[in-house]
């Protein structure tokens, strides 16, 4: 019975390698292009392992702006970078932004937002970033778009490219809800930074 | 089990066709073409004619093509 779930896995990661050859984005880059735009010029700095970090002004807050380095297919080191960025600079927010699997029955490409850490893979990341923000006391927000384990990995959907605005409007609205003026925050786009540049 | 069924490859599946949205950052008027080698998202690919700002790839994706 795990043979249809298995084909569709091995379907989908057949068809991906057209897309990374062409090196086109995939549904998990949305994290990345949602971050990525917001670091467009700004000086880029190397943090980790194919990962960087920009500063940026929002609504006058200083924003640290985190994600992979583009556009190679990677998904860099978010773990390590936003370890050091939060011992660093003591924010006091985190917002990250991800892919996350939806439901069956839900819709592609709907934003979803909430507490906690949103990071998938093995857990390393997952573990770096929570245990550095419950020791700095730091509350943890998440925004993810919904997509499937396939279109996660298959080329992006124009249902998940198109919530960019959306997801944008959402970090404006948390920053001013939970932030004051001055106030340091830390923005991290988790994911596979294929065909996006920052 | 637990694990969420998600049924077997669709053979019927549609092709999707890869379009590239340019941008004037400014003016934001979108423009949608096919997809070319070399296209990134966020790469900046000239000068807008109406307001002399760059024109930039806002988004890449797959779409079916629609039928005339
Ligand atoms: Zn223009």
């Amino acid at each position: 019975m795990i043979i249809p779930f298995l084909m569709l896995q091995a379907d989908a990661l057949n068809k991906a390698m057209a897309t990374f050859k062409k090196n086109q984005p995939i549904g998990d880059a949305i994290g990345p292009m949602i971050v990525g735009k917001l670091m467009l010029e700004h000086d880029k700095h190397d943090i980790a392992v194919d990962t960087v970090y920009a500063e940026s002004d929002i609504s006058g807050r200083k924003a640290i702006l985190v994600t992979a380095k583009g556009p190679a297919g990677t998904v860099g080191q978010p773990g390590n970078a936003v370890q050091e960025l939060i011992n660093k600079e003591n924010p006091s927010l985190l917002i990250m932004i991800d892919a996350a699997l939806k439901l069956e029955g839900e819709k592609t490409g709907e934003v979803a937002e909430g507490i906690g850490a949103a990071i998938g893979g093995i857990g390393v990341d997952k573990f770096k970033i929570e245990e550095a923000a419950t020791n700095s006391n730091l509350p943890v927000y998440a925004i993810v778009v919904k997509q499937s384990l396939v279109e996660a990995i298959s080329l992006m959907t124009k249902e998940i490219a198109e919530s960019v605005d959306t997801v944008h409007n959402i970090i404006n609205r948390i920053i001013e809800e939970r932030t004051n003026p001055d106030d340091k925050i830390i923005i991290v786009g988790v994911g596979n930074t294929i065909g996006v540049i920052q | 089990m637990s694990l969420p069924i998600m049924g077997a490859p669709d053979k019927k599946a549609k092709k999707l066709t890869v379009y590239t949205i340019e941008e004037c950052v400014k003016c934001k008027k979108p423009d949608k073409r096919e997809f070319k080698d070399g296209d990134l998202v966020h790469k900046i690919l000239g000068k807008c004619k109406d307001c002399n700002e760059n024109i930039m790839i806002s988004l890449i994706y797959g779409e079916e093509p629609k039928k005339n």
